[in-house]
């Protein structure tokens, strides 16, 4: 679904990835995982089209998609949430999530503006949908809330739900236990099994949480000073010698 | 609209203000009616300022720019031959603009749809910046369209402005503009694409990475609001009666954008109040201007006090109310409702620390008997 082929990016002459190849199938969980400022979250923004890579290509159900804009890409299916929570903070819970449905209201000012009876429609079938995707997280009773208002876990929550509503087929999570303590950390396990089964979605996660990745992964990639220095099940990348070096340093 | 009550209350407040207009138009000396006026006039250029500045998020000094386009355009349509041929005696007008002299109101359309025009023309290459290199930039565009409008001798007669322009912009005109303008934003940002905007002001990598085209929906922000500004323009233009290039300096940006900081940037209901307070206000301050005996200090005049005692006004505001009169609220009912019965409350508040206080009293005293 989607791949990457020798993706490379230098800022300056620092190379901070080099030569990544990703490839992620229909419904797969795929972590990267990898000591800090080892590149996950730029190979995350040079997917999602923040950061053009200097070289490489990035596929996404055949196509190439490299250097695409980031709302393009949210308009083909693919959408991300953010290491730092990035919530609108003037805008209550209930309307987060309807600027995810952006994509679907699709107006331009008029239409929208002189409520032309096509919007009517798609902004009622919207705001439906964003009810039904609240409910989902259990989010229901505290729509009309300010987003900042709510705890950190149901901040992140509803990043994910924002992420959603642009009705993506694969997912992009930066760091989405960061914070949590090791219960919430489970029910967010639980929670992401539960988006692959019943929205059909692939996920590709950054994690630090160990716990996280190894239980809920179903393949990963371990990056180090932007090489991949190792891929596979979790079993495999628990016993794999370079990985253990990168993480506990070499004498 | 919450309720059939809240609505009942609207309808009935759009109808007293109508009422006022009329009764404005009909027993107001002239002087005092010009002011009514222009308050209507801010209210136009406040709430396009507002679109960029308040919801969008783009903080632009090119105003001024932009009214100038309007006056200029609608001017140029609506005066008569003879009046063009009064006005250039030093270079004539450009043989094509000479006959055209077509009714107000299609003017002051096509006035804010060439003053949107160059606003979109400028949006392009501006809205790659970001934040104060935006604002420097658009100061920038504002002052090329006045120097432009200055030489331009042959179409805009230059530095001597054009004089005698037919009084078009009545009480009706300008509240009417006002009142669709207020409606208009109000529409828009209870949208789905004023939701975009709100998103793009929030956080742009965000509001990127939900599918909303930011660079889309700035330009089309710019666009409306420059579209605005030069209707503002053109009835200011109509109402002063003469235009030249030294009324659109950075002054009469700064204006605006004291009445919108002021009224809070994002509040529709901030910017129509604050427009009407700050322009009654400027008339009522005049006489700071002028000279006065003040017993132990006269003065002989001091041109642009005023707007000193405006800036001092401004900074109270901004401490300790950072986000303006209103932040990003909206007047609604219910607030009204909450003000209203603010007295009543402090009342009871005081009431009840009267109580404990005496208990407290009561209770010590109680203490020292035991």
């Amino acid at each position: 679904m989607l791949k990457t082929e020798g993706l490379t990016i230098r800022f300056g002459g620092l190379t901070a990835v080099s030569d990544f190849n990703l490839n992620i199938g229909d419904k797969e969980i795929v972590g990267l995982i990898g000591p800090n400022g080892a590149g996950k979250t730029t190979v995350f923004n040079m997917i999602t089209g923040v950061y053009r890579p200097t070289s490489g290509r990035i596929w996404y159900r055949d196509r190439d998609i490299t250097g695409w804009k980031p709302h393009a890409l949210a308009a083909a299916g693919i959408c991300r949430t953010f290491q730092n929570i990035r919530l609108f903070r003037d805008m209550t819970v209930f309307e987060n999530v309807l600027v995810g449905c952006h994509l679907e209201i699709s107006s331009d000012v008029f239409s929208s503006t002189f409520r032309l009876p096509g919007y009517r429609k798609r902004e009622a079938e919207a705001e439906e949908k964003a009810h039904q995707l609240l409910k989902m997280v259990e989010l229901s009773g505290v729509e009309d809330e300010p987003a900042t208002a709510l705890p950190y876990g149901q901040q992140r929550r509803l990043e994910i739900v924002r992420a959603l509503a642009t009705r993506p087929s694969i997912l992009l999570l930066d760091e989405p236990a960061a914070g949590m303590n090791p219960q919430e950390s489970l029910e967010l396990m639980e929670f992401i099994r539960r988006l692959r089964d019943e929205l059909n979605l692939s996920i590709f996660l950054i994690e630090h949480h160990m716990q996280v990745v190894m239980g809920v992964c179903d393949r990963m990639y371990v990056l180090d000073y932007g090489q991949t220095i190792a891929q596979g099940r979790p079993s495999e990348i628990q016993k794999n010698q370079k990985v253990i070096d990168a993480y506990l340093g070499v004498q | 609209m919450k309720n059939k009550r809240e609505l009942l209350l609207t309808a009935g407040a759009v109808i007293l203000a109508a009422i006022v207009v009329v009764l404005a138009d009909s027993f107001m000396d002239s002087f005092t009616l010009r002011v009514f006026n222009l308050c209507a006039i801010y209210i136009v250029l406040a709430l396009s300022l507002n679109l960029l500045l308040g919801f969008t998020g783009l903080f632009s000094l090119g105003h001024a720019g932009f009214m100038a386009v309007g006056a200029y355009v609608c001017a140029l349509l609506t005066m008569s031959r003879d009046l063009k041929e009064m006005n250039f005696f030093l270079v004539p007008l450009v043989p094509w603009l000479m006959n055209i002299s077509i009714p107000f109101l299609p003017a002051l359309v096509i006035a804010g749809l060439v003053s949107a025009f160059v606003g979109f023309l400028i949006a392009a290459p501006v809205l790659r910046l970001k934040d104060d290199y935006l604002a420097i930039a658009t100061l920038g565009f504002a002052e090329i369209i006045r120097v432009v409008i200055t030489n331009l001798q042959s179409v805009t007669n230059g530095a001597q402005g054009l004089k005698g322009l037919p009084r078009y912009s009545s009480t009706y005109v300008v509240w009417i503009a006002a009142a669709l303008t207020t409606l208009f934003i109000i529409l828009l940002m209870r949208s789905s694409f004023g939701r975009a905007m709100k998103a793009v002001k929030q956080d742009e990598i965000a509001a990127e990475a939900m599918g909303i085209n930011v660079f889309r929906v700035k330009v089309t922000s710019f666009t409306l609001s420059s579209f605005f500004a030069g209707v503002g323009g053109a009835l200011l233009g109509h109402m002063i009666t003469t235009i030249d290039p030294k009324m659109f300096t950075f002054t009469l940006t700064y204006n605006i954008i004291l009445i919108v900081v002021l009224g809070g940037a994002g509040s529709v209901s901030g910017s129509v109040i604050s427009a009407i307070v700050v322009t009654v206000l400027m008339e009522l301050l005049r006489f700071l201007d002028e000279p006065m005996d003040l017993i132990f200090v006269k003065t002989s005049g001091l041109p642009g006090l005023r707007m000193v005692a405006f800036s001092i006004f401004l900074m109270v505001v901004i401490i300790y109310r950072q986000r303006g009169l209103m932040g990003d609220r909206e007047l609604s009912w219910q607030s009204v409702g909450t003000a209203l019965e603010a007295p009543r409350r402090w009342r009871a508040a005081r009431a009840a620390k009267a109580d404990a206080k005496s208990a407290g009293k009561k209770k010590a005293k109680e203490g020292r008997d035991a």
